[in-house]
């Protein structure tokens, strides 16, 4: 992909569309992209995009409800907008999205120690770190982010303008050797695992907020009555909050990874949402963000939807636990 | 303040008298790093610890506190306070800071937070001078040093075959006296031999004066841009060693019950909203305007020290990417 | 402000509901007399119109409530409006019910400061509280020391007027001229009709030589300040007091300051020239 591509299609999406704003990414001090709001055509000449971004940028879209928004966008995002328009969060109209090609994106914490680093370049399947004037190359596969080693749609699935440029190969899409690994384990050892997992969790929600399906006004953590968790990071409570996002997004959640990211303590997120995500897929056929006017699958109930309580629907070849 | 030089072994001797305190160190976990408790021999010759990944202040000031408990119909119980005694090894200047800013509110201003005071009576925080710098830190930027005292009981410098324990706590001067080959009466902390501190050409950011600050408020542009990017979690909250900002609620188990302290954070929507549902900080403008003058004009203004310690620990959490030294350069070019 | 026998700021001091009462109609608002259970508890409890304690529910939470009783009462009292979790608890509270007192908290109406003027006292709906505390305490201690007193208190309904009693009481008290009002006509309804900040626009005041006092929702203060300056009355001489989220009510939580100030122990009472100066945030 090109820089001066990207500069140029933005710039004319932005005048074409009359666009309000641009969500992108520029890049920070240390070289690493960061999100970044694009108010005026002439500010483009920040916008950029490399495996370095980090964040799911479709989760600031519920805030511009009213206004014309243009949006770059690679595979995962691509298929939040989706869902997002599905669930009647935004209008198709006001959105603009600039499709991107997407070879994953990297794991900062897999860099281990970032102090006085500068990311200096990508390359095809490498990128150059620097400190203290000594180069160091590293492979771009042996750093990328769990959820893009298995991502099943890289390259945007919707867009208004393209840029050109080599995306990754899709695979199968549910974090299949991690699901693997857990599934040997017995369901005491698996308990003991997201227990400690959630011994991590210190409740700051940043995974909530860089989940761009998590945009209900009021959550639940935040209701008072009846008050369903509390405030204090007791690990009981924590475990709770983290299954229960797991069910909310079951069906929702295209495995951006964009929470894994952002959870400051490392927590083991994304295990249960593919775990989650896959049994929707098993047992409806149904991968979310696909197509738009298609109904959340936890959301629409039809004829065929496997019933293993009374008995109907198509159960032949479906298990209902795993 | 007592200023002491000791031997590498004698400093390790000198700490096992101090066995009646249990002993706290950074150790790594996975992807954290933690204030565990630990015993003398596991310490590393060197006393190289990483930096914790949340700030030191979890040791004074936890994210659950229980301030008391009550039975349904009874008059409510008095607490026990933490009585444990601790003596926490391997802190960094910054934390020692944001110790500072929490003293501050907690004790210095009336009424005297009476489980921060046991804990911190109770409690021997040692600083280690900083042989490195982390990733995004910038004490020096904001005109403090890796080298500082600032809120600990002692700091430790590398002098090579000897170590300098530069100390303001009257049980660890008296401990360590007799282990030291060199001791004497300081007045400043700069006339002491430091050994070698990193140092580096640090950009100096400006800050303003708290009443410059002030006469920001208004400027509605300069808060929406700087608040365009957040997302509104607390991450940058809860690892700050300067946050202090609390929630109390009350939880029952049955007709027992206990009432908790637990962290808060600024960020929230629902930090200030009032039951008639109005909200006076609507939008993450106004919390961002909130928290970046807490830090660098209400706190300065009220304890007369800087809100921010420059540890960096928000830059390298935010989601957003949103970097407070940006932030800092930003709002003074709006300075009036 | 804090004066307590507990050295423990966060520890309520144990209290008992002795009595109460529904102001309105619709049972939306109800108002309580609290007995301290203690004996020095009640020996160190002294305090001055303006401030507030938080009230326990052990089990349910906290809230701040401003006192209503004049300081010469002996039992504490303040009206709940039934919104959350805390003020439901405290709605279904009766006679004999255990809660947890911890206060006085904030500052007070500086009676002090505005001695030989005229008092101008503006409230609106149940944010009397601390207003009605002040005028009953100006009225028995400092009525020789004040001139002229007039009191605009307005509500959506009559019924919705809190402390009727007193209001009658007041009205036979020549020393102050009470203007009640409601926000519309109401069948059997003799007194004035409109919004707070209509009717003090129409009281004649002194305005060199008058302090106003204001406590009121948010909305009803933003629009009666400016009709106080048409007057001519400065800034210096607005009192008004805030109200915010609140939990410790000590100045330790961080959550209600407005700039450098915090609502629970630099105020509730500001003036209104100290405001200007800070964020736009109440």
């Amino acid at each position: 992909m090109r820089q001066d591509d990207l500069f140029l299609t933005c710039q004319k999406a932005f005048q074409e569309r009359g666009l309000d704003l641009l969500l992108g990414y520029e890049k920070s001090s240390s070289g690493f992209l960061r999100p970044a709001v694009f108010t005026a055509p002439e500010s483009l000449e920040r916008i950029s995009w490399d495996p370095s971004a980090s964040l799911n940028l479709a989760t600031y879209l519920p805030r511009f409800k009213s206004k014309k928004v243009g949006i770059l966008a690679p595979g995962c995002v691509s298929r939040s907008i989706i869902i997002l328009i599905n669930e009647g969060q935004i209008n198709r109209e006001q959105v603009t999205i600039i499709g991107v090609p997407c070879r994953g994106l990297i794991e900062k914490r897999k860099l281990g120690d970032l102090e006085g680093v500068r990311l200096v370049e990508f390359r095809d399947e490498s990128f150059v770190l620097e400190k203290e004037n000594q180069r160091r190359e590293l492979n771009l596969e042996d750093y990328l982010s769990e959820s893009c080693l298995s991502c099943a749609y890289p390259a945007p699935v919707i867009y208004d303008y393209l840029i050109q440029g080599p995306s990754r190969e899709g695979s199968k899409g549910f974090l299949e050797k991690r699901i693997k690994d857990l599934t040997r384990l017995s369901p005491e050892e698996r308990l003991l695992y997201f227990k400690r997992e959630a011994e991590k969790c210190i409740r700051c929600y940043a995974c909530r907020q860089a989940c761009p399906m998590c945009y209900c006004e009021s959550c639940f953590v935040e209701s008072s009555e009846p008050r369903w968790l509390q405030a204090a990071p007791e690990p009981v409570d924590n475990l709770i909050w983290l299954l229960t996002r797991v069910y909310h997004l079951a069906g929702r959640c295209v495995q951006c990874g964009s929470c894994s990211r952002a959870c400051p303590e490392g927590v083991d997120l994304m295990s249960l949402l593919a775990w989650a995500n896959q049994s929707v897929f098993e047992l409806f056929q149904y991968q979310p963000g696909l197509k738009i006017g298609e109904k959340p699958a936890l959301g629409e109930y039809r004829l065929e939807d496997p019933d293993f309580f009374w008995g109907g629907g198509q159960t032949e070849g479906k298990k209902c636990c795993s | 303040m007592l200023f002491l030089k000791l031997k590498r072994e004698n400093f390790f001797q000198a700490l096992g008298e101090f066995s009646e305190y249990a002993l706290y160190v950074p150790r790594r976990e996975g992807e954290r790093v933690l204030l565990k408790e630990t015993s003398l021999q596991d310490l590393p010759e060197n006393l190289y610890f990483e930096r914790t990944t949340g700030s030191a202040k979890e040791i004074l000031f936890p994210q659950e506190e229980t301030l008391f408990y009550f039975k349904r119909y009874e008059p409510l119980e008095r607490p026990k306070l933490e009585d444990r005694k601790k003596l926490v090894l391997g802190l960094r200047p910054c934390d020692a800071h944001g110790i500072q800013v929490l003293e501050d509110n907690f004790l210095n201003l009336e009424p005297v937070d009476v489980y921060f005071k046991r804990r911190r009576e109770n409690t021997l925080l040692v600083t280690i001078a900083c042989s490195q710098f982390e990733d995004n830190c910038f004490c020096d930027s904001l005109g403090l040093g890796p080298d500082r005292l600032n809120g600990a009981d002692a700091i430790i410098y590398d002098l090579r075959e000897a170590v300098g324990v530069l100390s303001r706590s009257a049980i660890l001067s008296e401990k360590l006296k007799g282990y030291a080959f060199q001791f004497q009466e300081v007045e400043n902390e700069d006339q002491v031999e430091k050994g070698e501190v990193p140092r580096r050409d640090p950009e100096q950011l400006p800050i303003l004066s708290p009443e410059e600050y002030l006469a920001l408020i208004s400027e509605d542009k300069l808060w929406e841009k700087i608040s365009s990017p957040c997302l509104g979690c607390a991450s940058c909250t809860y690892l700050c060693p300067t946050c202090y900002c609390f929630d109390l609620q009350d939880v029952t188990y049955g007709p027992v019950g206990k009432r908790v302290r637990t962290y808060d954070s600024c960020m929230f929507g629902l930090y200030t909203l009032e039951a008639s549902g109005h909200n006076p900080r609507p939008t993450l403008k106004e919390r961002w305007r909130q928290r970046f003058l807490h830090k660098f004009s209400y706190i300065p203004f009220l304890e007369g020290i800087l809100g921010c310690t420059g540890c960096g620990r928000c830059i390298e959490v935010c989601p957003a990417g949103i970097d407070l030294r940006e932030v800092i350069k930003d709002v003074a070019k709006f300075k009036r | 402000m804090w004066q307590s026998s507990n050295a423990n700021p966060y520890l309520p001091l144990p209290a008992r509901v002795e009595r109460v009462r529904f102001e309105s109609e619709d049972r939306s608002l109800k108002t309580l007399w609290i007995s301290l259970l203690n004996e020095k508890d009640r020996e160190n409890f002294r305090f001055r119109p303006g401030q507030f304690i938080e009230l326990s529910v052990p089990g349910k939470g906290e809230s701040p409530f401003g006192i209503a009783s004049s300081p010469h009462e002996e039992l504490l009292k303040i009206t709940v409006n039934k919104t959350g979790t805390v003020t439901k608890a405290i709605h279904q509270l009766d006679q004999g019910d255990f809660v947890g007192i911890r206060g006085p908290l904030g500052n007070y109406y500086p009676i002090e400061d505005v001695l030989g003027a005229n008092l101008f006292i503006i409230s609106g709906g149940f944010a009397f509280t601390t207003l009605a505390s002040f005028t009953e305490y100006v009225l028995q201690d400092w009525s020789d020391k004040v001139k002229e007193i007039d009191l605009v208190y307005g509500a959506r309904t009559p019924g919705m007027l809190l402390y009727k009693d007193l209001l009658e009481q007041w009205r036979e008290n020549p020393r102050i001229k009470v203007h009640l009002t409601v926000d519309r006509e109401f069948p059997g309804w003799t007194g004035l009709v409109g919004f707070v900040p209509d009717i003090v626009a129409r009281v004649d005041v002194d305005p060199v030589n008058t302090y106003c006092f204001i406590c009121g929702p948010p909305i009803m203060i933003r629009l009666t300040i400016p009709k106080l300056l048409e007057k001519g009355i400065s800034k210096e001489k607005i009192y008004t007091s805030l109200e915010r989220r609140m939990k410790c009510g000590i100045g330790k939580c961080g959550r209600c300051n407005i700039g450098p100030k915090y609502v629970c122990r630099d105020g509730p009472i500001f003036k209104v020239s100290e405001l200007e100066k800070l964020p736009q945030e109440y």
